[in-house]
């Protein structure tokens, strides 16, 4: 790629900046996304929201990231949200807050990308069209399917949501901070996999938005946000030194759900793919893989979760993260629900006999 | 000119004063426009079709591939929203530049100008459940019904003649052919879930802001009514239709029952609207015409078609084709006498799991007690 092609903006710091979410376990996942963004985007603020704590486990200053904690986030009840939420729900949790967190700290526009996504092109289109909005979303789909497992593959998209919540693009304003707000308030109340109570984790909210928020851009080139669920649409190609789509560069691909363990796998949502079904994309999941084990995957994977475990080293099983959640406000007796040694503890409540109902 | 669009409705002859109510009210503000039904049923003698207030479309008018095997696929209701792509088309193919659909349980209450220029202008127009966000946490249950059902309610939709029109038809059509029953789990609210896709897969789509139009329980807490004589208005702007989904004119205080939460005491003046609803009902022959029967709801022989047997025919896919016309049961090899083999395996099967359900019931309850 040609220098002058690459940065044509020469803006302030303040401009634009990128943010993901992850646990320290996804860590490398991070560091491959950074580095992949710095090499088509060098100048570019990219930040990393830890749902977790760093624990020691590695040295954040050694990556070209800002490091960002849940604390200084505001995710709001903080202390009850890191219970309640499992590792991937806190991280999906957050995404509204950190969002609304960098327009806070004077940016005028902030894309969210989910980790396991990796740049491969300029970004520049993408970033003018956010830009210009309040609000950005890519479809998982861009158009119907055809052949016989169209309405199968279609009705996986309608359980799931319309949007992937693996981009989000919003520019400061009052929209965006409407929508932020709202997105925020029901992610925090319903943040989970319940496909007939409407609940899909953050994303099937994003429905609603197109709606709900005039001015909402939904952004449908084929070249960004290639992934499993579309990449037999997207004519994709791994032409040197870049990959196409349609022949034109691929901007970005999504490996979402890739499990690098599971090598011959392509996502744990959809079990049935293997690397067989994806044709050309297939090399990229094995590049994506070397990239991984390269920022040191086998490492960071093992890397515990800091909200994962009592402080006497009991796990918190998914049991009792629901009993807490169901609990609602009356967990505040409890005071910090990882603490077990008080009498009041949540550790002991949920060892004691349930009343019987009458 | 004249004839540049069209509106339409889908019913079956027990919803007869249903649509003579519509298609009355649309003509009232929109007289130069024709407003068709399509019968999703047979006349089987009942009513007169000349004499009615709307031009007459029958199943066998609309392009639809088997039709035998599309009605016995579904329900009546099913059967009534699976059609509404196949009637768009057909208007469309008959030379109208544009076509409306509207739901049967609709009353129009004033000229509905700006959305008819719209769909005139756009290729698809769409109009959403809720304009803003809910307030509140009863606002986050109350969204969470929409996801559940689709963002965007086909008791309107509106297309113009364009390549984009008619790539959409296409694939509705297709997936409605299979697809058109209520499965939330499975994404699926009959005809509904399948248009939160529409602003992702087609250019060109519109979407209809006005709170005048299409009033109906699930946006009416937000939306205010006012009452004057004859006129209507909706947040102080001129009332376009409402729609009473859910709504049964033997309790006509019930306003939908679909929500316990509304009744007409709780709903302002939009009573007033619901009232003058139900005797307009009446007065269009509700009482005579509510119980005449569905055309396709019986086998040859009689028997009624359970919603049983119907999935059973679904699920068979193009197997189903050697039975050639499903109702038909003096075929030698017909669908009847096999899905009674079927259905009352599946009986057999059925107490089977009752009897391990109480039983794993009975362990727990086992369990429980101290």
């Amino acid at each position: 790629m040609a220098e002058g092609e690459r940065i044509p903006h020469n803006r302030g710091m303040r401009d634009l900046a990128i943010v993901t979410v992850v646990a320290k376990n996804y860590w490398s996942f991070a560091c491959v996304l950074a580095q992949s963004l710095r090499h088509y985007h060098p100048n570019l603020s990219f930040f990393v929201l830890l749902s977790d704590e760093v624990e020691g486990c590695f040295d954040p200053g050694s990556e070209p990231v800002t490091l960002l904690e849940l604390e200084e986030v505001a995710v709001p009840n903080l202390s009850r949200v890191r219970f309640r939420c499992d590792r991937k729900q806190l991280a999906i949790t957050s995404k509204p807050y950190v969002l609304s967190y960098l327009l806070d700290r004077g940016f005028e526009s902030v894309i969210f990308l989910d980790p396991d996504i990796l740049i491969t092109g300029d970004l520049e289109e993408l970033f003018s069209v956010v830009r210009r909005h309040p609000i950005v979303l890519m479809p998982h789909l861009l158009a119907p399917l055809s052949g016989g497992d169209g309405a199968e593959r279609e009705l996986t998209i309608l359980k799931s949501g319309v949007y992937n919540g693996g981009f989000v693009g919003v520019s400061a304003g009052s929209t965006a901070r409407r929508f932020l707000r709202w997105w925020g308030d029901r992610v925090s109340a319903h943040c989970r996999h319940d496909v007939a109570q409407g609940v899909y984790y953050d994303q099937r909210w994003l429905d609603l938005a197109p709606v709900f928020f005039p001015g909402l851009h939904i952004f449908r080139d084929p070249s960004y946000n290639v992934a499993y669920w579309n990449v037999r649409e997207r004519g994709f190609r791994l032409d040197e030194p870049s990959s196409t789509v349609d022949g034109r560069p691929c901007r970005f691909f999504h490996f979402s759900g890739f499990d690098p363990d599971t090598p011959d796998g392509v996502s744990r949502y959809l079990s049935r793919l293997t690397l067989s079904d994806m044709g050309p994309a297939a090399e990229m999941y094995r590049r994506y893989r070397h990239l991984l084990e390269a920022a040191s995957y086998h490492e960071s994977k093992g890397w515990p979760y800091a909200y994962g475990r009592f402080d006497n080293g009991v796990e918190v099983s998914p049991a009792a993260r629901q009993a807490y959640g169901e609990l609602g406000a009356a967990v505040d007796r409890f005071g910090d629900p990882f603490e077990t040694a008080p009498s009041h503890s949540f550790f002991r409540w949920l060892s004691q006999p349930r009343a019987r109902r009458a | 000119m004249m004839e540049s669009l069209a509106v339409a409705t889908v019913a079956g002859k027990s919803s007869l004063s249903l649509v003579r109510v519509l298609a009355d009210s649309f003509r009232r503000y929109h007289p130069e426009l024709p407003f068709f039904v399509l019968l999703a049923d047979e006349v089987d003698g009942y009513f007169d079709p000349g004499k009615e207030p709307f031009r007459l479309v029958t199943l066998p008018d609309l392009d639809i591939p088997n039709l035998p095997r599309f009605r016995f696929r579904y329900s009546q209701q099913e059967l009534t929203y699976a059609v509404t792509p196949f009637l768009l088309e057909h208007l469309l193919d008959r030379g109208f530049g544009a076509a409306a659909f509207l739901k049967q349980e609709s009353l129009v209450v004033g000229a509905l100008d700006p959305e008819l220029e719209l769909l005139r202008e756009r290729s698809i127009v769409l109009t959403p459940h809720l304009l803003e966000p809910l307030p509140g946490e009863a606002g986050i249950g109350r969204e969470l019904v929409i996801l559940q059902s689709g963002v965007y309610n086909v008791g309107f939709l509106g297309l113009s003649e364009t390549p984009t029109a008619r790539a959409f038809l296409a694939w509705w059509k297709a997936r409605l052919s299979e697809h058109c029953h209520r499965d939330v789990a499975q994404g699926l609210h009959f005809e509904q879930r399948w248009l939160d896709l529409v602003p992702a897969f087609f250019d060109d789509v519109a979407l209809v802001r006005d709170p005048g139009f299409n009033v109906a329980h699930w946006n009416m807490p937000e939306r205010h009514v006012a009452v004057q004589g004859e006129g209507i208005t909706v947040d102080g702007r001129p009332g376009r239709f409402f729609r009473f989904s859910g709504f049964d004119p033997e309790r006509p205080d019930a306003v939908t029952r679909y929500s316990p939460r509304l009744n007409t005491s709780n709903i302002g003046e939009a009573a007033e609207v619901f009232h003058r609803y139900a005797s307009l009902l009446k007065t269009a022959g509700y009482d005579e015409t509510k119980s005449w029967p569905y055309a396709y709801g019986r086998f040859t022989n009689g028997q009624p078609i359970s919603n049983r047997a119907r999935e059973l025919y679904r699920r068979l896919g193009d197997e189903a084709e050697k039975f050639g016309d499903p109702h038909d049961t003096t075929r030698p090899d017909n669908f009847f006498a096999w899905s009674r083999s079927q259905l009352g395996a599946v009986a057999t099967l059925k107490r089977v799991w009752w009897a391990a359900l109480r039983v794993g019931r009975e362990v727990r309850r086992a369990l429980a007690s101290p």
